[in-house]
């Protein structure tokens, strides 16, 4: 098809020729017609040239420049490269495979990429090198305080957020509620944060995409990685199957605390179990030039209680093709399963079966999803493809059985499909300007599987009615789909040069989200609720548009950038007063609908080369949220509002053995609410609010040093390999950083006596010390 | 649900010593008074008490109020009959006081209204009495350590657990509270809010009929017992009404770290019958019935194990 009979292509694939990964994102750049392109997520390219010969210098950061020369007369080429990681010069901190001046090149805008080995050098709490936590310190990203689960992109919820690992979404990002991410650092090959300009083929979350990419295993030697922390211990084998053709990458973490906290421990303490971990596994195998095959997958697991038992966790399972049909059509197509559940019994030991509680909730996913790249020409590049998607939810079941009656409740089972296609096309219009402009259509089916369903009424605010809804309870066909929803979602993003190291970028998406994280608390729970739109819950839909400047200075060894976005968010869920959410049918009495905006400024500047690289970034932003009968109709700013938000991370590699990091992070605080006055109630103080009242008052700002010295040692434990010692502070200077405020009766007065009970305020401190921490990481 | 989660957590917060909770001045402005009405009027003999005060502000150092004075305080059955409440000390604890010591104002299934008239303000609320199942034992136990809920630094470290058994009436939507007295004296810390929502601990759990849940079962233990101790378990029918009242007291009392949720107003049943006025009121009007259940902890009674 679209036959050039004076054209001809040059495809293959780019590859470190050390392990064999191959590189996301290198340059292939054809010296004749000063012109190119770059691999795509597994390394791919393809370039359809005039016939003639030519060379292609590969330049990745972090590596050596390769120049091949081809000719291109009579047939299509296949040139497969294996770049050499530069490791003479010391400056080359920073190895990611991306063009040097990608910042102000590529057309995307709104995007954050780092590296492991950046992430790995960024001073961490308690030593653990965490995924998540290193992306709350690029610009427009932030969380509701220390320990708080996920984290919250331009003002969106962490819910808007479609974190995504080797393709497969996951649910709950965090292990031990907030502390830390899900993600092994020496499994993961390559992490990328899209903030606005969102391309068509994703879709389904509203503020970013969250692509985390495992790394396949070496293929061309064994490799052991591994590490003792103070939370963790690490270990990860890789390791060819056939050397070039296949390999496999096992990952595994576990914690244990509950191993040194044991001695602490008494009573109806003493079995208490306290562990969480996590195992990352990998496998590929290149069949031929054409086809590679890939299966990964991830179980972690939290671990809580003793008699009583809580226990959550993610599972996911990829499967992926990567399938060359010419050297202009590239496919990856995807089929995953993901799973996220959690469960509480309390009775885990099984010694009293006839008076125990049981308690689970899961949402889980099945979706095959084909992805095509078709290289047009090199002014062209198209991408369609689709996904069906099909969501399980429960949302929660529960058994309570009381001298051996038994009486089982909860929300009942909801099914849901999720189609999606979309279209998009990446154009050079000319030298200087470029556009991606696509298209996504999504259609969500979904189907109660109860016998009745739900339909909200209006009855206007009361004590009865928090939200000012009733639920009507009508007959449902559990066969038929109860409600569809469809929309279309214009993704568009222009580049224009401005000078050879400067561009402008601007962006506009929409983005159509139909699950909903069920959450009314100031951190989300592990027990937080993933429910489906449904009748009554309308999709989120969000509109973002972005304007940036983008520069980078001397031979591109500094990227600034300034960006502007605001978006409109529609449908968005805040909860009533007293609304409950869990295990209850009729939650969604409790919910209350509104619209939301946000808009910010960020900038950026980064440096990339010499002894000291890092970055500053620093965020100005608004994110607030209007719902009739909350704060009396009027905007108020969501839970996680931040105004000022400043993060600096630093890293100085001294020598070959030595090298130091630090950041620094100053945020401003989050609004809380507080009550109005108070009076006495059987001698207890109850405080007297109006209904929906929400963020009056703000918490004070947060501001923290942390600091991190590496030692690399030439030979690890047993003479061989490679061994490095992390010594890091987090909290430097010992700050107590205020959490929330609120306030709680007085310890003295609680106690049990007949009497009046003092209410008192209470600054709460997540980490309220310094950290010191050493890690151990080898390598063979 | 929510405290189940927050023992986790704090439990480990705790052990790591990372975390830490500052007792700070934060000054709230006053803002407009409330009325606070304190009373449940019972189905036992005696004298019935309604409270009335007015609202401070909030994390006021203050701990008593400031009377109401020389209201007119009435409640009325569905009968038509009146029951006058006289501040016979003038404190603002308006005492209805019966002719006989064995004569009852409340009776199950009748709805009283109560009316108030107050610094030039009329007030109303309406409240059913509602059934109470009667409690048909209380058993214990000799450990020699608490447990969790147990533990506490002027709280015994050795002693009697004990567990109540009640059965929920069949029918759905029955609502308890449960009040502990240890020698004549309430348990009446924020920690001590006992409700059941049927045989359950929550509204949305569905527990009809059943025998109250172990977990309340054993909240008549905040700590463990010494031999001799007087231990008086009291069950009380409350409105749904009044339950969701609890329910929110409770949790604003102990709304606190990572999973907060914002202030919320609790529930009041008593209205201005002014509408348009701005004084309004805070607190509840209750009516219940009640039954109780005492025993002296004696070790020859004491069980080995709880039939559980």
């Amino acid at each position: 098809m679209f036959a050039q009979s004076d054209k001809l292509t040059v495809s293959g694939y780019i590859k470190d020729n050390k392990n064999g990964e191959g590189l996301i994102g290198a340059s292939i750049f054809v010296k004749e017609l000063m012109t190119g392109t770059t691999t795509n997520t597994y390394g791919f390219y393809s370039l359809t040239l005039p016939k003639g010969n030519y060379s292609l210098i590969i330049s990745s950061v972090g590596y050596r420049k390769s120049i091949k020369d081809i000719k291109l007369i009579d047939q299509n080429v296949t040139l497969n490269v294996e770049v050499q990681e530069d490791g003479q010069e010391l400056a080359e901190v920073v190895v990611n495979a991306k063009r040097e001046d990608d910042n102000v090149q590529a057309i995307e805008m709104s995007v954050n990429k780092i590296d492991m080995k950046t992430i790995k050098k960024i001073p961490a709490l308690l030593g653990e090198v965490d995924l998540v936590r290193a992306i709350q310190l690029l610009p427009g990203v932030s969380t509701v305080g220390e320990g708080a689960s996920g984290f919250n992109v331009r003002g969106g919820g962490v819910d808007q957020n479609l974190i995504l690992l080797d393709d497969a979404p996951v649910y709950n990002s965090s292990h031990l509620f907030g502390f830390f991410s899900i993600f092994n650092p020496d499994a993961v090959k390559d992490v990328k944060l899209i903030k606005g300009g969102i391309p068509a083929q994703y879709g389904g979350r509203g503020a970013s995409i969250l692509d985390v990419k495992m790394k396949e295993g070496n293929a061309k030697k064994l490799e052991i990685n591994g590490g003792i922390g103070a939370i963790f211990s690490r270990l990860s084998i890789e390791a060819p199957i056939v050397k070039d053709k296949a390999s496999f990458i096992v990952a595994a973490r576990r914690s244990y605390i509950d191993v040194l906290a044991k001695p602490f421990l008494t009573g109806d303490n003493a079995d208490s179990k306290f562990s969480f971990y996590d195992l990352t596994a990998k496998v590929n195998y290149n069949i031929n030039q054409n086809n590679t095959v890939f299966l990964s997958g991830y179980f972690g697991r939290d671990v809580f209680g003793n008699d009583f038992g809580f226990n959550w966790g993610n599972s996911t399972l990829s499967a992926r093709w990567n399938h060359v049909f010419s050297s202009k059509l590239f496919l990856n197509a995807t089929a995953f399963y993901s799973n996220y559940d959690y469960l509480l019994d309390s009775d885990l030991a099984n010694k009293r079966p006839n008076n125990a509680f049981r308690w689970t909730s899961n949402i889980e996913n099945l979706s095959f999803k084909p992805d095509f790249t078709y290289y047009i020409n090199p002014e062209n590049t198209l991408t369609f493809g689709g996904q069906v998607l099909n969501y399980d939810f429960t949302p929660g079941s529960a058994t309570a059985s009381s001298n051996g009656d038994k009486r089982t409740f909860g929300s009942a089972p909801k099914n849901a499909v999720e189609y999606s296609a979309y279209v998009g096309n990446e154009m050079k219009v000319s030298s200087k300007l470029s556009l991606q402009y696509g298209i996504r259509f999504s259609r969500y089916d979904y189907t109660s599987k109860e016998d009745v369903y739900y339909e909200r009424v209006k009855v206007g605010i009361s004590d009865e009615f928090p939200s000012g809804y009733d639920i009507n309870t009508k007959p449902n066909d559990p066969n038929k789909v109860l409600q569809s929803y469809q929309n279309f979602e214009p993704r568009f993003s222009m580049k224009l040069e401005t000078s050879e190291s400067s561009s402008i970028k601007a962006s506009y998406n929409r983005m159509a989200q139909y699950i909903h994280l069920m959450s009314n608390t100031a951190a989300s729970t592990p027990l937080d609720v993933w429910t489906s739109s449904t009748n009554n819950i309308k999709p989120q839909l969000i509109d973002q548009v972005a304007l940036g400047f983008f520069k980078n200075l001397g031979e591109n060894e500094y990227e600034t950038s300034v960006e502007v976005y605001y978006k409109d968010l529609q449908n968005q869920i805040d909860y009533a007063d007293r609304s409950d959410l869990f295990l209850n049918p009729e939650f969604e009495k409790d919910l209350m609908f509104g619209k939301g905006r946000a808009y910010g400024l960020e900038l950026y500047g980064k440096k990339n080369k010499g002894k000291l690289t890092g970055w500053v970034s620093y965020t100005l932003a608004r994110t607030e949220r209007l719902v009739e009968g909350l704060n009396n109709s009027d905007w108020y700013p969501n839970r996680y509002d931040r105004t000022h938000t400043l993060n600096v991370v630093a890293q100085y590699e001294v020598n070959k053995k030595w090298s130091f990091g630090a950041n620094f992070a100053y945020i401003s605080g989050v609004p809380y609410s507080l009550g109005k006055a108070q009076g006495y109630y059987e001698g207890l103080p109850i405080g007297i609010t109006d209904n929906g009242v929400r963020g009056n008052v703000r918490v004070p700002s947060y501001h923290r040093l942390d600091i991190s010295a590496t030692k690399k040692n030439k030979k690890a434990l047993f003479g061989k390999g490679e061994s490095e010692w992390v010594f890091s502070v987090y909290n430097l200077y010992n700050r107590r950083n205020p959490f929330s405020i609120y306030t709680r009766p007085k310890e003295e007065s609680a106690q049990s006596q007949v009497g009046v009970v003092q209410n008192e305020a209470v600054r709460l401190s997540i980490i309220g010390s310094f950290i010191p921490s050493v890690t151990y990481n080898f390598k063979f | 649900m929510k405290s189940i989660i927050k023992t986790i957590f704090s439990l480990f917060i705790g052990m790591s010593l990372m975390s830490c909770e500052d007792v700070i001045n934060l000054n709230v402005p006053e803002t407009e008074k409330y009325l606070v009405i304190e009373g449940t009027i019972t189905d036992a003999a005696g004298e019935q008490v309604i409270k009335l005060s007015e609202s401070q502000a909030l994390l006021s150092s203050s701990t008593t109020p400031r009377a109401i004075t020389n209201a007119v305080v009435k409640v009325t059955d569905n009968t038509g009959k009146v029951y006058e409440f006289k501040d016979l000390k003038n404190e603002g604890k308006y005492v209805w006081s019966p002719a006989s010591t064995t004569e009852k104002m409340g009776t199950i299934g009748k709805t009283y209204t109560l009316k108030i008239e107050a610094e030039g303000e009329t007030f109303q609320a309406v409240s059913e009495l509602k059934r109470v199942p009667k409690i048909d034992s209380i058993v214990y136990k000799y450990e020699d350590s608490p447990n969790l809920n147990q533990t506490g630094d002027d709280k015994p470290k050795e002693g009697y657990d004990a567990n109540f058994y009640a059965k929920d009436f069949v029918g759905v939507g029955d609502c308890y509270r449960v009040k502990v007295y240890k020698n004549g004296k309430l348990f009446s810390g924020a920690e001590n809010i006992v409700i059941a929502y049927d045989a359950l601990l929550n509204k949305s759990s569905v527990g009809d009929g059943l025998m109250f849940i172990l977990p309340l079962r054993r909240a008549i233990s905040p700590e463990l017992y010494a031999e001799n101790d007087k231990l008086k378990v009291e069950l009380s029918s409350i409105t749904e009404a009044h339950f969701d009242f609890w329910t929110q007291l409770r949790t604003e009392l102990n709304n606190s770290g990572l999973f907060a949720t914002p202030a919320a107003r609790i529930p009041c049943n008593v209205i201005n019958v002014n509408s348009s006025s701005k004084k309004k009121a805070a607190g509840w009007f209750g009516t219940s019935a009640v039954t109780s259940f005492e025993v002296t902890i004696d070790k020859n009674k004491a069980v080995k194990e709880f039939n559980d």
